[in-house]
């Protein structure tokens, strides 16, 4: 459970979060809004690279904000960048074991933690590859697979559908939809491709300019009328 | 108190000059983003041939003009054919390409001209008027009042002309600049023209006010560059205030004996104390990809039992075949070449895993050598426990040099490690070097220095070759562990990206402060090496320029594979022995050294190493291939 209460960013006289409060409980939520409307800020937030100007996010009871910023990894939090962050000299497989390094293995060892992470997200075959071989969809797999580690309590994920092809784009699909099966942790993906929300999202949260402007079931946020017009307007004009 | 007006005048001129200098590396860095680090030797270059034409009996005027003509061309030249081929890698690696540049300059003039003492004098210096009962002469006056002169020039320049213009929108962004209609290359060249014009008249100036020397002249890019610090490299005024601080503090240290031998150290410390205002504050994360551009390996990293079988045979053979074969004085080269291999090994760590640029490795090294030395004719321990103490307390330095990097990254941390290694250099010389004196802190003045044995159980040259390949190896070998332990995922992770590294628990502290202590440790290590070599170490032994040399020769050798400190040691330590065999100017040897840099940089970032290993894969594949097919044949 994370709970976000009264939380602002400013950017100079700029809000970039505008006294946001939700409970995001669900296995899966989505994070939409047209650009600027303040998606990665949150995610940012809680990363710790952008300061809160006001308010408190609590993720299962702790107040997310007080932990140092290296610390939120080993506490739970785990994300994946819009730009992705394979680190191109090292093996797929070290990629995820550098990841591990920082990470309570619980007693359990690295080897299989990395192994059934890599299998999950199908990367297990390819371990021994070197980064900068890989293409968009295995980095994005990789990536992904770094965040499953040792008991994550929060998944977050910025925009993991940008760029894939249609195979590619099923592919991830179906291992979003199986994180808090495998690793029980739920998930916070911020995305476009409402395709990719609406069929993966229990809940979505819409934001514009900072504000939420919708949060619920996503079949019922993306049917809001002020939703639409803020953002999936022009593109559903388009579609129908 | 000494009357201090002489000095202030003199210091106002000479700050004028690292004005005029300073001005021309801001306009070029904010135009091209290169802060051009060969614009002292440039001067150099211009001196030189002003000298040359009036020494040879040719019209004064006439030397001016070839001079400053030869500066602006050969900056355009580099500007408009080299420089674009960097235009889209990290600003750090842009300025390290002007250090190539700078050393064929350097190699160029000390092969025709070499190091001789020399003056240039100008009409301007017999002319003079009393300002404040202090004499000033004609050219101090023009210096100062064209060092404002320019400035202004250029900042109504860029205001208001439509190429000035063009400038600033180039230094704002360069691909939108391009998009709009800015014609990025002319724009560049002009920038580069008013780059080398400056550095040609400021040479001039510097030659006749200072001295006219190659390597202090080439040097004279300090203050310039310090002046451009104080200004963030991009303001002009700030420039301006900088430059006259800087002359006025050095001049005015002269008549205090207490601070006097330190005055050259001022624009170091002027330097290092902007860039640390200016980044003050906490922890600042790079942004996300500060280094892309910075050449990474993308080669798949083979399996630590082949290399370390590998690495192993051939120390093996080297100990075994050099003492053999080997001449006494290829002996000694052979055991500085293995040293300094260790050397560049710690350059080689920061730069290919963490990405960082440190111009002040060569001073770490002369920290071990040092107290290896002192250690010895002080308590006269055992040299295991010698070297191992010059190990930690290189690496404390190291950590220390080291801690600026937790703020700052690319161009501003090399630039405050070169200023280190200067402060360093001046600070060592200033102090009085213990050399070979008895006791901790002895100093021989007159009369023969001690010298400092081989260790017992290496007693002969040939034995101490094999003593320091057996110690080198083991840092290699360390270092091949290292990383591919824990400490070696987590730098891969923060050259990546600080952020990302972050975000995935790495402590980016504890990690570079851990990176920056090995490298003390290895260079170190080296230094006490070196100490036993060559019996003696003293304060001429660390300049601030073999830490540059260092780190060329370490890309130019290649950083990303073990074998790259090799060849960079064999390049620093056995090519120039080879010169003088052959009786070929060393000289030369520096010239090829800066190509190599700039090759390396523009289009073989493996260096040396990279391309052996390649067509060491390539053989053994087809090896591999061919040796079945042979053998069927024989059935």
């Amino acid at each position: 459970m994370i709970e976000i209460h009264s939380l602002t960013v400013e950017f100079g006289g700029v809000r970039g979060l505008n006294d946001l409060t939700a409970e995001i409980g669900a296995r899966i939520t989505g994070l939409v809004g047209p650009n600027g409307a303040g998606k990665t800020t949150l995610l940012n937030v809680m990363s710790g690279f952008v300061k809160r100007s006001a308010g408190t996010v609590l993720v299962d009871g702790t107040d997310l904000l007080r932990i140092a910023l290296n610390r939120r990894a080993a506490f739970g939090v785990r994300r994946t960048f819009q730009t992705e962050q394979v680190v191109e000299n090292l093996t797929v497989w070290n990629n995820v074991a550098a990841a591990l390094d920082n990470l309570p293995a619980g007693g359990r060892a690295h080897r299989d933690i990395i192994s059934e992470a890599l299998d999950y997200v199908g990367m297990g075959r390819q371990a021994q590859r070197v980064g900068a071989s890989l293409n968009a969809s295995e980095r994005r797999l990789v990536e992904i697979a770094r965040c499953l580690l040792a008991r994550p309590k929060l998944v977050m994920m910025d925009e993991p559908g940008a760029g894939l092809s249609e195979n590619e784009a099923e592919h991830l699909r179906k291992v979003i939809l199986g994180i808090p099966d495998f690793c029980g942790a739920p998930v916070l993906l911020v995305d476009h491709d409402v395709d990719l929300i609406s069929t993966t999202c229990d809940e979505t949260l819409v934001l514009d300019f900072g504000s939420k402007i919708a949060f619920g079931p996503t079949a019922d946020v993306l049917k809001d009328p002020q939703v639409r017009a803020a953002y999936l307007g022009t593109i559903m004009e388009e579609a129908a | 108190m000494p009357d201090l007006s002489p000095f202030i005048i003199a210091g106002l001129s000479t700050g004028a000059v690292y004005v005029l200098a300073g001005v021309g590396l801001v306009v070029l860095y904010r135009a091209s983003g290169v802060l051009n680090l060969a614009q002292g030797a440039l001067g150099a270059l211009s001196a030189m041939i002003a000298w040359q034409i009036a020494d040879s009996g040719g019209p004064l005027w006439l030397g001016w003009i070839a001079a400053v003509a030869a500066a602006t061309t050969l900056a355009l030249i580099y500007g408009r054919f080299i420089a674009p081929r960097l235009a889209s890698s990290d600003p750090i690696v842009r300025a390290v390409a002007t250090l190539g540049f700078a050393l064929i300059i350097l190699g160029f003039c000390e092969f025709i001209w070499g190091e001789w003492p020399r003056a240039l004098r100008l009409p301007s210096d017999n002319v003079g008027f009393m300002l404040f009962g202090v004499r000033v002469t004609a050219t101090r006056a023009i210096a100062f009042g064209l060092g404002l002169v320019v400035t202004i020039g250029m900042i109504l320049f860029l205001k208001l002309t439509r190429l000035g213009l063009s400038m600033r929108a180039l230094a704002n962004d360069r691909e939108i600049s391009g998009l709009v209609g800015v014609p990025v290359l002319r724009v560049d060249a002009w920038a580069w023209v008013i780059s080398g014009l400056l550095s040609g008249v400021s040479g001039i100036f510097l030659a006749n006010m200072v001295r006219l020397q190659i390597i202090p002249l080439t040097y004279m890019v300090i203050p310039a560059v310090a002046a451009a610090i104080l200004g963030r490299l991009t303001s002009l005024t700030a420039v301006v205030i900088g430059g006259l601080v800087i002359g006025v503090l050095e001049a005015v240290a002269s008549p205090f004996p207490e601070v006097s031998a330190y005055r050259s150290a001022t624009p170091f410390v002027v330097a290092g104390l902007a860039l640390l205002w200016y980044q003050r504050g906490g922890l600042v994360l790079s942004r996300m990809d500060q280094f892309r551009s910075v050449a990474t390996s993308h080669q798949p990293p083979s399996s630590l039992w082949r290399e370390l079988r590998v690495g192993l045979a051939l120390a093996l053979i080297v100990a075994i075949l050099v003492p053999a074969l080997a001449s006494a004085y290829w002996l000694k080269t052979f055991t500085g070449v293995a040293i300094v291999a260790l050397c560049s090994l710690s350059v080689a760590v920061l730069y290919a895993h963490l990405g960082m640029v440190s111009l002040c490795q060569y001073a770490l090294f002369g920290v071990g050598g040092w107290v290896a030395l002192r250690l010895y004719h002080g308590f006269h321990i055992p040299f295991e426990i010698d070297i191992l103490a010059a190990g930690v307390a290189a690496s404390i330095f190291g950590v220390i040099f080291g801690l600026p990097a937790l703020r700052m990254r690319g161009l501003y941390f090399a630039l405050i490690t070169l200023m280190i290694a200067g402060g360093f250099q001046v600070v060592i010389s200033a102090i009085g070097f213990p050399d070979g004196g008895p006791g901790f802190t002895g100093k021989v003045y007159a009369g023969l220095r001690q010298y400092m044995p081989h260790p017992p159980v290496a007693p002969t040259d040939a034995a101490y070759f094999r003593y320091a390949v057996a110690v080198v190896t083991v840092g290699f070998v360390a270092v091949m562990f290292l990383q591919r332990s824990r400490a070696g995922r987590a730098w891969a992770l923060i050259r990546r990206s600080e952020p990302v590294a972050v975000a995935m628990g790495v402590n980016i502290v504890t990690f570079k402060v851990v990176a920056f202590a090995i490298a003390g440790f290895l260079a170190g290590v080296s230094g006490a090496l070196m100490a036993a070599n060559v019996g003696q170490v003293d304060g001429r032994a660390f300049p601030a320029s073999d830490s540059i040399m260092m780190f060329a020769l370490t890309v130019i050798g290649g950083a990303f594979h073990w074998s790259g400190p090799i060849f960079a040691g064999l390049l620093l330590r056995a090519i120039p022995g080879l010169l003088t065999d052959w009786h070929i100017d060393g000289n030369l040897a520096t010239m090829v050294f800066g190509a190599g840099l700039l090759h390396a940089l523009i289009t073989a970032p493996q260096g040396v190493s990279g391309q052996v290993v390649s067509i060491g894969r390539l053989i053994g594949a087809k090896l591999s291939a061919a040796v079945p097919r042979l053998m069927e044949r024989k059935l």
